[in-house]
């Protein structure tokens, strides 16, 4: 039977098992890519006597204990990743927490300036989860919030994070300016141009409101969920108006 | 560590040594990390401005810990331009951030570094490529530029050939590295290195297996001032018809670089180490006495009967090889590294060194030493900036001042060639992650290639695209020497060699330290300014069993 590239690396990968084993076997505490290919081998053969993923996975997080490793090995050695042949075929084994250890959760950034708080309600049947940096007057048309106070800002919380809103609830999200030159390009496209050109600014919410996008105006609700479902067509529409 | 890398004040380990890195400085980005990713900042109008490449970058590295041998340490993105560092700072869209310095495109190509090490790509000033796998050595360990002696299983140190210049040319365009060759400058007469000029090579080797004499070495010098390239120095081990006074008596004040000055690998028995600490010769070590280690006189012996044609049955060759293993020597060499006396490491790859091990030997040198020398002020500093900064120069902008390289290659700066490595801090001047020549990925870490992920069991480092198909005739450089380069153009990126005559020990980054270096007429002690000077043989090299099989 002819052996496939990924055969050809399992095969080494034995070899490199094999080697670890025979030293682990002389009472030496194993170094990073003996501890590797202890675990990752070892997970294979897990996988091939018919034991299922999670089974493999947990079982592959207790083949060493720090006594079995070179002192720093814990420090550099944090995740294994080996594709296995389960029964049901090959599936990714990712065996983390190696060391009793859980890693801690540690802050992505740091939070920028708050400049206020925004309240947003979703009233789509799903969840909707707005992240750190979308330009917030354009976010989902079934979103509502007050846009004019949106405008301009994004959420405040630490960049690539995201704040999940659940179906009907309404979450209040800190907010804080764009930076930069602030030119706002994209997305929806009813903005392309300079954020404080009041120009800009109105013609952008005018569309977005025209168009169906749930807002908040003066403090009272305008468009409806039916609205809000057509605002990206309605939005499309007008795009192919003006630019034949 | 926050998860876009660190922020100012975080302190890092370097690999398994003692070797403490500080962030003092990272672009002023908190809040506003350029990321790429699901639901992060690298997206159309967030992080990513909708222009051409040409109005931002082709290439941008986010977030990495930049160590720059000149510039020192921060925190930022470096952008690349057709192979070129075009900008290093603070990477995403200036619509809507602050202080952008790298303009990203939504077609820009991102490789997340975030928390990871770029220095330069490292420069090994000595190779004997005795065999093309070397280069995959070289380029696996994070070495980007390479001066090799030969082009095959051959006599070499230096080839003069235009014939075989050309040919080992030919081959040079599938290997992803900048590759020069240096010339053999063991000739009375100027014609055998006039036409090796002229063939392309961007210096020129003396060793003493061919002659290292009076005429041999002032021919090589005097053909060095007229193309501007540096004239790497193996000088008489036998002190047959020079001794270490008379080489430099026929030095006369120019320029060499003097090869493996500690003399395990060649050179004047017991002194040649007293060529060290002088103005107008550059000092380099080769690696298997780096850090010196309890094992290494033992291993000496063979290598340099190996390598040097000698004959274990024959007393005389027994006699004049074990001339050259001095203890006290290793000792000293390592030392007068810390001090900032030598400011070169390279690796005699296959002659005498080890082609994959410089990063490795060179940053465990630096922990032997860090735990060996107790100075005041890394304590004071609460880390180890200074020296690591001072190693990082002895493998990239160093050699690359030493051979007239340094517009091109040797640092991580606007306009520099982006011959880029990245580490995982944790297994730092082991192995690469990533290694991009000309601002292409060009050998790293590769996984099972049937996977779902690009990171599975069993890992390698082997070939990205940057070394496969005419991609390295793209990326790599042939270093030659600007005569040649004017009278018959090569069609490919060449790196010209400069500066080479002028170019002095005091101009060493981060080194420059001059001073007496003396050998005692038994070879039994060293000195320095007139102060015994020595350390010890490490027991256990860090950066070494952790990472390897």
């Amino acid at each position: 039977m002819p052996l496939t590239p990924s055969e050809s690396d399992r095969l080494l990968l034995f070899l490199q098992g094999e080697l670890a084993r025979a030293r682990r076997g002389r009472g030496l505490r194993l170094n990073v890519p003996e501890a590797t290919a202890y675990i990752a081998d070892a997970v294979c053969e897990m996988a091939r006597d018919g034991e299922d993923l999670p089974t493999t996975r947990e079982r592959g997080r207790h083949l060493l204990t720090r006594a079995d490793v070179m002192d720093d090995v814990p420090d550099l050695l944090t995740e294994v990743r080996v594709e296995a042949r389960f029964d049901d075929g090959t599936r990714l084994v990712v065996v983390n927490d190696l060391w009793e250890t859980p890693a801690s959760d540690a802050n992505p950034s740091p939070a920028p300036l708050v400049e206020g708080e925004i309240e947003v309600r979703n009233e789509a049947a799903t969840a909707i989860a707005i992240s750190s940096h979308i330009h917030l007057a354009e976010v989902n048309p079934r979103l509502r919030l007050d846009r004019d106070a949106a405008f301009g800002r994004r959420l405040a919380v630490p960049a690539g994070t995201t704040v999940w809103i659940p179906a009907g609830e309404t979450v209040s999200v800190p907010v804080t300016g764009l930076r930069g030159s602030r030119v706002v390009v994209g997305n929806t496209g009813v903005v392309e141009g300079p954020i404080d050109d009041p120009r800009v600014r109105e013609r952008a919410l005018g569309a977005l409101r025209r168009c169906g996008y749930l807002d908040i105006v003066d403090g009272v609700e305008i468009n409806g969920l039916e609205a809000a479902d057509a605002a990206v067509s309605r939005l499309m529409a007008e795009r192919r108006d003006s630019s034949p | 560590m926050s998860a876009y890398g660190p922020r100012p004040g975080d302190v890092i380990r370097l690999g398994a040594t003692s070797l403490r890195l500080r962030i003092p400085e990272r672009v002023p980005d908190a809040g506003d990390e350029f990321h790429v990713g699901f639901a992060k900042t690298g997206r159309d109008g967030i992080g990513l401005a909708p222009v051409t490449t040409r109005e931002s970058c082709d290439l941008v590295i986010t977030n990495v810990i930049v160590l720059d041998p000149v510039d020192g340490i921060r925190v930022a993105s470096i952008g690349i331009r057709e192979g070129r560092i075009s900008g290093i700072g603070r990477a995403g869209n200036p619509a809507v951030s602050d202080d952008v310095d790298v303009v990203v495109g939504s077609g820009t190509v991102v490789v997340d570094a975030d928390g990871l090490i770029a220095t330069p790509g490292g420069i090994d000033t000595h190779v004997h490529a005795m065999a093309p796998r070397v280069f995959e050595s070289e380029i696996a360990s994070g070495v980007t530029t390479v001066l090799a002696q030969e082009a095959g299983p051959v006599w070499g140190v230096g080839i003069n050939s235009p014939w075989f210049l050309g040919v080992a040319r030919a081959a040079l365009e599938s290997v992803p590295l900048n590759v020069g060759v240096l010339g053999r400058a063991s000739s009375a007469r100027r014609s055998a290195l006039d036409e090796a000029a002229d063939a392309h090579i961007c210096g020129f080797k003396v060793h003493e297996d061919t002659g290292a004499t009076l005429m041999t070495i002032d021919t090589a010098l005097r053909v060095a001032d007229d193309i501007d390239v540096q004239v790497a120095l193996h000088t008489d081990g036998l002190n047959e018809t020079l001794s270490v006074t008379d080489t430099l008596a026929v030095l006369d004040g120019r320029v060499a670089h003097a090869f493996h000055v500690e003399g395990g690998g060649g050179g004047h028995s017991p002194d040649v180490l007293t060529l060290a600490g002088r103005d107008h010769v550059i000092a380099s070590s080769t690696n298997p006495t780096l850090p010196y280690g309890i094992n290494a006189a033992a291993e000496t012996l063979d290598m340099v009967m190996f390598c040097h044609g000698l004959a274990a049955e024959r007393a005389s060759d027994l006699q004049i090889a074990r001339a050259r293993i001095r203890e006290s020597t290793m000792a000293a060499e390592n030392r007068l590294h810390d001090l900032g006396v030598i400011p070169i490491t390279s690796s005699d790859a296959l002659g005498m060194g080890r082609a994959g091990e410089t990063w490795w030997r060179t940053f465990a040198m630096a922990d032997a030493q860090a735990q060996q020398s107790c100075d005041g002020d890394s304590v004071e500093a609460g880390d180890d900036n200074d020296r690591i900064l001072r190693y990082l120069a002895k493998v990239t902008i160093n050699p690359a001042l030493a051979h007239g390289l340094a517009r091109a290659v040797g640092r991580l700066a606007t306009s520099y060639r982006a011959d880029i490595v990245l580490w995982d801090p944790r297994s730092f001047a082991a192995k690469p992650q990533l290694v991009l020549v000309g601002g292409y990925p060009a050998w790293g870490a590769t996984g099972d290639p049937n996977a779902t992920i690009d990171g599975a069991e069993p890992l390698r480092l082997a070939e990205q695209f940057g070394a496969i198909g005419r991609a390295p005739r793209e990326l790599g450089s042939i270093i030659t020497n600007e005569r040649a380069a004017s009278l018959s153009p090569l069609e490919r990126q060449i790196i010209v060699t400069t500066g080479c005559r002028t170019i002095r020990s005091s101009d060493m980054v981060r080194h420059g330290v001059l001073g007496d270096v003396e050998v005692s007429a038994d070879g039994g002690a060293v000195t320095w300014r007139g102060s015994p000077i020595t350390s010890r043989p490490v027991t256990s090299a860090p950066l070494s069993r952790l990472h390897y099989w």
